[in-house]
């Protein structure tokens, strides 16, 4: 698959103080690339980069093969950002806002008319295309600051944590457009965000950073399967009484077990065989109406990699 | 020029979006820079309107017709560049394809139009006033020499004050830093002036103005424009240097 952002070694210093450190990834075109870290990790700074707005301090970086040191302005061309800031001018109407990205972006007047509406119309503002962004939600200045972003048909999109303060339903509203975008129009989307749940859902790939450094990398989904030391399963069923529970507590595989109403949880050591345990619990005469597997979730995986890091400081 | 227009457009468009009437239109218009250019206009044709004919033999009002384009242009560059930056959509604007002088030129350039345009009509007001006020005198008491001659030295001015608040409010975190800035540098500016002046001995002040006045207006007239366009140019041109967006991030 083509790569759309290449990084290579790439560092910032502001005086004494690293934003970024060495910090190597690449996005293939076309997928949505998560960037996870706390608070002043380098997340905007990285973008920033990116975008040719800072020099790095050392390595490279290149977008649609555009070196970012060097090539700023043709990177921008065929890049949309939202910062973590919409970037909305309050004095102005939704219309005039956009309108005014369309001429930056050199669509002609009638493209850029046939342009705004169609992205006005997909981010539900159409009827209020003529009222102050003073007046918008966040979610619904979100939506537009989406659709200025878009204006220009971007090959790379930057979104610098975009569902931050959004509702429940405008947050499934956002992941939704970008889904859609990167699967059906082949825009490569990069991501930072706190919500970890985003990231899950919607990010192919993912980088968590700390104190600009990248401490892990990759499929999310992979990257718990790796993370989770102590992985469970919980099986619902009828179980009778006498010993049996006891026996499956000591089986080969079973480092833990408790005893719910209708279930049992257990927690597995690593490599146990779930075939073997499910075999064992059905020969002892148990019925087994449904297995779920634990999962864990990537803020699992954060909090350990957070934790790792700090116990590695002192 | 693409550039350019779309950049000075949008500055136009937040200078004149004119609030939807309604309950407390007045209250909401004033609160836009239309209304305190209006507010300034207004202020000029009623001091011409209750100085008549001592209006321009007064040294202190006339000081009026070049405070307000200094005002009304720096209070909107200030607000144009370092409030951009306090409300956050400076980062998205040098983040677009723009190139950097459009967007600075497209900033400096709407308040300058804007308050030679303001300028102009409040001569002609003014003009209109004085025709009623005085009939065939009118010409006398305010020559039409003088009225064509506001809106040129308001786009000295203008850009006088542009290229101060644009050199001060480019690095500014807030509106009341570049605010601030502005005010001091400007207080600073007038006792560096002021004060060597006022230390000399009276008999040296005296004949310095006596010098100043033998002088020929049109050749004083010519020095004072070359130094203010010099200035203007100067001040213009550092600014611009320094409006660079590796500059602007680098914080």
């Amino acid at each position: 698959m083509e790569t759309a952002i290449r990084v290579e070694k790439l560092s910032r210093q502001f005086g004494p103080l690293r934003a970024v450190a060495e910090m190597s990834f690449e996005v293939p075109r076309g997928t949505i690339f998560g960037f996870l870290g706390p608070n002043g990790a380098g997340k905007s700074t990285t973008i920033r980069l990116l975008l040719g707005l800072l020099l790095p301090s050392a390595g490279r970086a290149e977008v649609l093969g555009c070196d970012c040191s060097r090539e700023g302005e043709n990177i921008r061309q065929h890049t949309g950002v939202v910062f973590h800031n919409d970037g909305l001018y309050d004095r102005l109407t939704a219309e005039q806002n956009l309108a005014f990205y369309a001429r930056v972006a050199h669509l002609t007047e009638g493209e850029g008319k046939r342009r705004v509406g169609e992205l006005l119309t997909r981010a539900g503002l159409a009827g209020r295309a003529r009222e102050p962004v003073r007046r918008f939600s966040r979610g619904m200045r979100q939506k537009l600051a989406l659709a200025r972003a878009l204006l220009s048909s971007p090959s790379v999109l930057f979104l610098d944590e975009p569902s931050s303060g959004l509702d429940p339903a405008a947050s499934a509203s956002l992941h939704a457009d970008l889904l859609d975008l990167a699967e059906e129009k082949g825009v490569t989307i990069f991501l930072t965000t706190h919500n970890l749940s985003e990231e899950q859902k919607l990010c192919h790939q993912i980088a968590v950073i700390r104190d600009g450094r990248i401490v892990a990398a990759g499929n999310p989904n992979k990257l718990m399967e790796e993370m989770i030391q102590s992985p469970g399963v919980r099986i619902f069923g009828h179980f009778g009484d006498g010993d049996f529970p006891a026996l499956l507590a000591d089986f080969p595989g079973v480092a833990g077990m408790e005893k719910g109403e209708d279930n049992l949880h257990l927690t597995l050591e690593a490599g146990a065989s779930i075939s073997d345990i499910l075999k064992f619990v059905l020969a002892s005469g148990a019925e087994i109406t449904e297995v779920i597997r634990d999962r864990g979730s990537l803020e699992e995986v954060y909090l350990a990699l957070m934790e790792e890091e700090e116990n590695d400081r002192f | 020029m693409t550039d350019f227009k779309a950049m000075f457009l949008k500055e136009w468009q937040e200078l004149f979006n004119i609030p939807k009437p309604g309950p407390g239109f007045l209250w909401a218009l004033m609160a836009t820079p239309l209304g305190r250019l209006l507010i300034l206009v207004a202020m000029l044709i009623i001091t011409v309107g209750a100085m008549g004919d001592s209006f321009l033999a007064n040294a202190g009002t006339l000081g009026l017709v070049f405070l307000i384009p200094f005002l009304f242009v720096s209070t909107i560059v200030v607000d144009s560049f370092a409030g951009e930056r306090e409300r956050g959509t400076l980062d998205t604007l040098l983040a677009s394809r723009l190139p950097e002088w459009a967007i600075f030129f497209g900033k400096v350039g709407a308040p300058i139009v804007a308050a030679t345009l303001a300028m102009l009509a409040a001569s002609l007001g003014s003009w209109i006033l004085a025709l009623f006020m005085f009939g065939s005198r009118a010409a006398a008491v305010f020559p039409p020499s003088f009225l064509g001659a506001i809106p040129f030295s308001t786009l000295l001015v203008g850009v006088l004050g542009a290229g101060v608040s644009a050199l001060v409010s480019e690095r500014s975190a807030s509106v009341r830093n570049a605010q601030q800035g502005v005010t001091y540098g400007a207080l600073g500016v007038s006792l560096v002036i002021a004060l060597p002046i006022n230390s000399l001995p009276a008999s040296v002040r005296q004949h310095l103005l006596a010098m100043l006045l033998s002088l020929s207006p049109g050749l004083t007239t010519a020095v004072l424009l070359t130094v203010l366009i010099g200035l203007d140019a100067l001040l213009l041109y550092i600014a611009l240097r320094r409006f660079v967006r590796l500059r602007l991030f680098d914080r």
